[in-house]
């Protein structure tokens, strides 16, 4: 048992575990009292839960020689549990409804130590998951000595060893990259776990930063930005003009009417200054629209782009209409913050500075008295826009749920005839689509009681002018040309003081739409090319998996150290019951996931540091879940080569025994198949997704349950089509019909994330109680047709 | 591959497959009787002792809810425990945990339904409403807790008989069993999303 021996140069004090979690000071003593202090415990992490299942602080902490459990709970801390490490024989992670259980093997009996939620089951289940690698190879050994105390007992010779173990090195007890990888999951700002599914924390959107980062957007549009920002103020200034003329026609012009010329001559200028506003208003409105699209555009390729560099864990991690609604919504959201919101926001702080200082100027007194209650209104609103808020959220959530309902109806219309529940669905649209009414009515008729009761309080002001105002008038401090122009003037301030008070929030939405774009953007693709990646123009085909191990999640493991080795050119089947990790292997030779531990070698190379664009290139998939665009059939057989000539797709099709039935459709090779191929049958969409592979012309083919869905005859023409096409290239096929696989030079049957049997077909059935035997007897018994590797 | 009825029956009758062949079997479900079933549990984090009295005796047992989150009374499936704490085969179900005599309908929901029930929530502390995040802190039958939402109308879901699921942002879920029998200050709390 080697444990990790050179621990990094910390003070004897930090232990290791989460961002947030700070190990109290009588957890600590506790813990000291047991051994268990840094740097020889390797982590010491907190759950929720306690062992009961009630909600508590539960300390786990794992040393180099000791394990133990501390719970607290308002009371000092207490050890629950603790064994030595080396009577632990083994570690799991059990996924219950709600978290998770680690049970740990401790000396043959299994105990459950721990439970935790689910926002901590990934950690727990890395947790488990080092503990048991650390531990096996004593399990085995405490095996293997069970194994030969029984062999004894029962007389018979020691059996041999059946392969000595390469010699690898002892594995060692050590979290660093766990904790490493948990780091990834919390906010790095504040420590707290991101959502589920997102990399936004919610409680520290960086608004500085994500400011800047929208505007960089907005980069290539400086000048005609500044330009709108231009037209904007001169508005401003503009509307700033006509008070001032009224005050003029009231004080001077209308006085007698020998003034008459004074008269014209401020009608004009006031048709000019209309005249200039709206032209104004017009040119920065063209402009507007013109550098708003631009932006949303570019925001948009940018995240169509990146989205397509992600590998697969990303799309299976996230739901297709969020991903939309990030592209689309959340993009014009941001565009709607960088053309209107950033020169509103300007723009009203200018009217409120402008106006204000307009006002004290004309008239001190009346001045101080309409601007000392301002603050008041920014504050007031500031509360009934909260108040309404919480309305439309509501109402804006209920709409998004109508029309992700309305999503999901339409593209599931065939299974809704099917089972004739037209009538329900249509009920239950109009619940969603009721609820949604009652909350949009309500928020908008909050809103529109609650905005002009607003805008009374708020204008009242106004009457203290008027009444104030008259008797400056009447001291003849003030005009009553100018107590008109006041109003006027007091008019203009009310709009961008109330707005004021929404910008925060404003802000906020488009920054955390931002911050949702941003993620995309920001989100490394797992599969990249290294840096030093290598082209490998030409592949030969000799594929090795070595003790591959990977999960999807990663605290489940589906492949468990699965070997293969496929010398260049051999056909083999893989075969396997359903859920045996299949696919899994396939998807993980195209890299479309990254193993966790082991490696997958093409020619010697580990396909971690091939060029991923030659590693794509030179294999072929046929999968099993085939995917057809909205297209013309034709299209979909060069999606991979779109530069193939007619011929190349008709001989193809032919290969793939489609050409027939794709001659009898009246628009032939130019059928549009519909929305994911939905106008073909399954065969016929299986036969198209061959034909793809087909004309792609891959070094290693792979078919996965490429035929299922075909009848025997088709079948057996397309075997001898791609028994042609299979020569000389290294082919994987999976099926269920063990027919299908008589080809093949050799069969793998997987079992459980490991390769539990290979070999001819004859060779498999010689078993005794083999599992291809198993299985190959159950098909037969009930096909009765022994076809299986022409014998 | 579909097979011909014949075969299923030659099959099923046992005629067909020789001495040593596998045989095919379909899935069944072993309804288990509650008044047959005994449950040992002396506390704490010790196993349960199941036996279906007249047939067999488990001497650990793990259980798993069929509907841990709309119908967790019901439904409950009873698997053998294997060595490593694994699941290991299943014994049967048992339809409604109500059959059962207290102190074995104890076992089971104290014991084996630890992990899987969700907290009851008894009283809404407090509710913050933060931007675009809403806190909470409630106490439950399992102690006070705090969570947080994002969404909330995903995470706030009103079913059949006034029940509220309240979901946070880690899919955490715990249960309002009746929004109308909670205190006024807890119902004015949830009132403000509903
Ligand atoms: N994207 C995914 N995320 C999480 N788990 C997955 C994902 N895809 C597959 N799995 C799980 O991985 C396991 C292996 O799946 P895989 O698709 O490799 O099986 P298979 O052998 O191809 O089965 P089949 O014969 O039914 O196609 C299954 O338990 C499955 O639930
Ligand atoms: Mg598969």
């Amino acid at each position: 048992m080697i444990l990790k021996k050179d621990t990094p140069p910390e003070p004897a004090s930090e232990w290791r575990t989460v961002s947030l979690q700070r190990v109290p000071e009588d957890v600590a003593r506790t813990l000291a009292s047991h051994g268990l202090r840094p740097p020889s415990c390797q982590i010491c992490v907190q759950s929720k839960m306690r062992l009961d299942g009630r909600f508590g602080e539960c300390w786990l902490a794992v040393g180099s020689e000791q394990i133990a459990v501390v719970v607290r709970n308002g009371h000092p801390a207490q050890v629950a549990w603790t064994t030595p490490l080396n009577h632990v024989m083994g570690a799991r992670s059990q996924s219950v409804t709600g978290g998770g259980v680690l049970i740990l093997d401790v000396a043959g009996q299994p105990e459950e130590v721990l439970r935790y939620d689910s926002g901590q089951a990934s950690l727990f289940g890395g947790i488990a998951g080092q503990i048991d690698k650390f531990v096996a190879p004593k399990r085995e050994e405490k095996k293997k000595r069970e194994a030969a105390k029984r062999a004894a007992e029962e007389g018979k010779p020691p059996e041999p060893e059946a392969k000595p173990e390469k010699a690898s090195a002892p594995p060692v007890l050590n979290f660093d990259e766990l904790l490493a990888k948990q780091r990834d999951l919390l906010c790095g700002e504040c420590g707290r776990a991101y959502p589920k599914n997102s990399k936004v924390c919610p409680f520290c959107i960086k608004r500085g930063n994500t400011m800047l980062r929208i505007l960089k957007f907005a980069g290539p549009y400086k000048k005609q930005i500044a330009a709108m920002g231009g037209l904007m103020i001169f508005e401003m200034v503009l509307n700033l003009v006509p008070p001032q003329i009224m005050r003029i026609v009231v004080d001077r012009a209308l006085i007698s009417d020998s003034r008459s010329g004074l008269m014209l001559m401020m009608v004009v200028l006031m048709g000019l200054v209309m005249l200039l506003r709206h032209a104004t208003g017009m040119f920065q409105a063209r402009l507007g629209v013109w550098v708003g699209s631009h932006i949303t555009t570019r925001i948009q390729q940018q995240a169509f782009n990146h989205l397509q560099q992600l590998s697969m864990s990303f799309f299976t991690k996230h739901q297709t209409g969020a991903l939309m609604s990030r592209i689309n919504s959340d993009a014009r959201q941001m565009q709607g913050f960088l053309t209107e919101g950033i020169q509103y926001t300007v723009v009203n702080i200018l009217v409120i500075v402008g106006v204000s200082a307009t006002l004290l100027i004309m008239n001190p007194f009346l001045g101080f008295l309409v601007l000392v209650p301002a603050p008041l209104v920014v504050i007031i609103s500031g509360f009934v826009w909260r108040y309404l808020h919480r309305r439309w959220r509501l109402a804006y959530s209920s709409m998004s749920a109508v029309s992700a309902y309305l999503n999901d109806a339409l593209s599931g219309a065939r299974v809704i005839k099917a089972f004739g529940r037209e009538n329900d669905e249509v009920e239950r649209f109009e619940r969603k689509s009721g609820t949604a009414r009652d909350h949009m009515i309500d928020a908008e008729t909050t809103w529109q009681t609650v905005i002009p009761l607003l805008n009374m309080v708020v204008q009242s002001s106004t009457l203290l002018v008027w009444y104030f105002g008259a008797f400056e008038v009447y001291g003849g401090r003030l005009t009553l040309g100018g107590l008109m122009a006041y109003v006027s003037y007091l008019g203009m301030i009310y709009g961008p003081l109330q707005l004021l008070s929404r910008l925060n929030d404003w802000f906020t939405r488009s920054l955390t739409a931002a911050a949702r774009v941003f993620e995309i953007l920001d989100t490394e693709p797992e599969i990249k090319d290294e840096s030093a990646a290598r082209p490998m123009p030409n592949i030969q085909g000799h594929i090795e998996l070595k003790q591959v191990v990977f999960g999807y999640e990663k605290h489940t493991q589906v492949l468990k150290g699965l070997s293969l080795d496929l010398k260049p050119g051999e056909m083999i089947g893989l075969v396997g019951s359903s859920g045996a990790g299949k696919s899994t292997l396939i998807n993980l030779i195209g890299r479309l996931y990254d193993c966790d531990e082991g490696e997958i070698l093409v020619d010697g190379v580990n396909v971690k540091e091939i060029r991923v664009s030659d590693l794509r290139r030179q294999l072929g998939f046929v999968l099993q879940d085939t995917f057809l665009f909205s297209g013309t059939i034709a299209e979909n057989i060069a999606y991979a080569r779109p530069e193939a000539t007619r011929k190349e797709v008709i001989e193809a099709a032919v290969a793939a025994n489609a050409h027939e039935y794709i001659m009898k459709l009246p628009d032939g090779y130019d059928t549009v198949v519909g929305e994911r191929g939905q106008r073909l049958s399954g065969g016929e969409r299986q036969r198209i997704s061959i034909a793809r592979a087909i004309l792609h012309n891959p070094r290693i083919l792979i078919l996965d349950e490429a035929t299922s869905s075909v009848d025997t005859i088709t079948e057996a023409k397309i075997q001898l089509a791609l028994s042609n096409l299979v020569k000389g290239r290294t082919t994987i096929a999976i099926a269920h019909r063990l027919s299908t696989l008589r080809h093949a030079d050799r069969l793998v049957v997987v079992k459980d994330g490991r390769v539990a049997e290979e070999g001819t077909h004859l060779e498999l059935m010689a078993k005794e109680n083999g599992e291809y035997k198993k299985l190959v007897e159950i098909q037969t018994e009930w096909s009765r047709t022994i076809a299986i590797g022409g014998h | 591959m579909v097979a011909r009825p014949e075969d299923a029956e030659a099959l099923a009758s046992g005629e067909k497959p020789a001495e040593g062949k596998p045989k095919v079997k379909a899935e069944t479900v072993n309804w288990l009787d509650a008044a047959k079933l005994l449950f040992l549990w002396p506390g704490g984090t010790a196993p349960v002792r199941m036996t279906i009295e007249g047939e067999k005796s488990f001497l650990r047992v793990y259980a798993a809810y069929a509907f841990p989150h709309s119908d967790p009374q019901r439904f409950i499936q009873f698997f053998e425990g294997k060595p490593d704490g694994g699941r290991g085969d299943v014994i049967g179900i048992l339809e409604d945990s109500k059959q059962l005599s207290e102190s074995a309908r104890k076992a089971v929901e104290e014991a084996l339904g630890r992990g899987y029930v969700v907290p009851k929530v008894k009283r809404i502390v407090e509710v913050r409403d933060r931007r675009w995040l809403v806190q909470w802190i409630v106490e439950t039958d399992r102690g006070i807790v705090e969570f947080e939402m994002n969404d909330i109308y995903e995470q706030i879901q009103v079913q059949l008989h006034n029940r509220v699921m309240l979901i946070d942002v880690h899919g955490n879920r715990y249960e309002i069993q009746d929004m109308t029998k909670l205190d006024p200050e807890s119902l004015a709390f949830l009132n403000r999303f509903l």
